[in-house]
């Protein structure tokens, strides 16, 4: 991915008015090597609503979107000095947290297995969704909006690893389809096969909504 | 979703799919919480990221444990499956091997069985309490060979079940894959067998040769240990009659032996 490419999506997800704003993401991270912590913290205030977004519609748990965040800054920090500027940052946080979330969707499976209650239990009783505390009352309009995306999000949810992870970063984050076929490592054929098969499944759960 | 990501999308796919990718981004997002940056912060001051090993456990350990326990059930089974009645912790006395007493060349008036020791004999497992009270209980009869076999084998039961059946009386050296020795060519090997038997009774082994039953081992509390007969000893006669010629009817009735040890000829009484 080109640099600048690169740079546009940094500025994108940053939208605030900021001294470092110029930096590009590589900039940022030569300062936080050279002990800048408030880089870091730059680089955190860029990818952290972005991550923890992709993260929440990834594993439909919101608590455990904001603790593989989290968990891919610390990694991010420590394997800093082995980070190549060759690859665009942006590839480099996702497919980490990307990583993350698919080691986290296996062991909850193993966990499922193992547990004699587990067995009896839904994908859907598993999952756990981020309900901030609300005391408005809710419009018709915003009771509808909410309901429909409970149901695209379970709809997510149940698909497969391999259709989920394109379909999230292309439709939700909005990622280039070069973009997501370098987070996921696959080729771009392959990758857009599979966000079409991901598309056609949510398509049959989601009729309703069409 | 910006508009050129949508136009690529119409471009490519078909107007279903432009419909779920607008209502996917159409959904609300969600942000990190406020104290996100705080805890950031404090996992990297509190060090590098464990691994979370699954269940606690090591790796090596969680694959090892698992594998070491497969092969040694599938050793166990199949060493079972090549060895399937080696009767391990069986007294070495007891063979396994259908007791085939008497060569079949041998007329079976002249069979020698072993009647089985008294129940409260045969049921001690002790095999010291045993040989000390085989002798009154030993009894030399003529029997046909189904009955001789029929001592190890009880109605009903296999051969196998039968050879745990105590046994212990039976000469090791009586059955089906007995051979004479090499110099006792000219000896009849009914004979041998007989002779064999009733030796190995006295708590004698050895071999028969022209002339005498050479000794190799004396049991030391047996009957002819007790009596005096030393390994090298050759066994000439019983009751003063030639080891060859001696023929016993129903019973044995043993006083003493004529022994050759060395050049000298000695006569042993036997001494219960």
């Amino acid at each position: 991915m080109a640099l600048d490419k690169i740079e546009s999506v940094g500025m994108e997800v940053l939208g605030t008015s900021m001294p470092s704003q110029k930096l590009s993401d590589h900039e940022l991270i030569d300062k936080t090597k050279g002990g800048d912590e408030a880089a870091f913290g730059e680089i955190m205030d860029r990818y952290r609503n972005p991550l923890t977004n992709y993260l929440y519609r990834f594993l439909n748990d919101y608590e455990e979107a904001v603790d593989l965040v989290q968990e891919t800054f610390v990694r991010v920090y420590f394997a800093l000095d082995r980070y190549h500027t060759q690859f665009a940052f942006s590839t480099y946080i996702y497919r980490i947290a990307t990583n993350l979330a698919i080691s986290e969707l296996r062991r909850r499976k193993r966990r499922r297995l193992l547990s004699l209650t587990g067995l009896f239990q839904t994908e859907d009783d598993s999952t756990v969704e981020f309900q901030p505390a609300d005391t408005r009352i809710l419009a018709d309009e915003e009771l509808v909006d909410e309901e429909r995306d409970k149901t695209i999000a379970r709809a997510i949810a149940a698909l497969p690893e391999k259709y989920r992870v394109p379909v999230i970063l292309r439709d939700i984050e909005g990622k280039s389809y070069d973009e997501v076929a370098e987070i996921m490592q696959l080729g771009l054929g392959t990758t857009k096969s599979r966000i079409s098969r991901g598309r056609g499944l949510l398509k049959e759960k989601l009729e309703h909504y069409l | 979703m910006n508009t050129e990501q949508i136009k690529e999308n119409l471009s490519e796919f078909g107007p279903d799919e432009e419909k779920i990718s607008r209502l996917l981004s159409a959904m609300k997002r969600v942000e990190a919480p406020k104290d996100f940056d705080f805890k950031v912060r404090a996992r990297i001051a509190a060090g590098r990221p464990a691994e979370r090993p699954a269940f606690g456990i090591p790796a090596l350990v969680r694959y090892a444990v698992p594998l070491i326990l497969l092969i040694l059930i599938g050793v166990y089974f199949g060493f079972n499956a090549f060895y399937p009645n080696k009767n391990i912790g069986v007294p070495e006395v007891a063979d396994s091997k259908p007791p085939m007493v008497v060569p079949q060349a041998a007329p079976p008036s002249n069979e020698i069985a072993v009647v089985a020791p008294a129940p409260s004999v045969a049921s001690s497992p002790d095999r010291a309490a045993v040989k000390k009270t085989e002798m009154p209980n030993i009894t030399v009869a003529e029997t046909p060979l189904k009955k001789s076999i029929a001592i190890n084998k009880p109605a009903g039961e296999s051969y196998v079940e039968g050879s745990r059946q105590p046994t212990i009386l039976l000469p090791r050296d009586v059955n089906a894959n007995s051979r004479p020795a090499a110099n006792t060519k000219s000896m009849d090997p009914p004979m041998q067998s007989r002779a064999g038997q009733m030796f190995s009774l006295f708590g004698i082994s050895g071999t028969l040769e022209k002339g005498g039953w050479r000794v190799s081992s004396v049991g030391p509390d047996t009957l002819a240990g007790r009596s005096g007969v030393k390994a090298g000893d050759v066994i000439e006669a019983i009751n003063n009659q030639s080891v060859d010629k001696v023929t016993f009817n129903g019973k044995f009735d043993g006083q003493s032996l004529r022994v050759r040890r060395g050049s000298e000829t000695i006569q042993i009484k036997l001494k219960n």
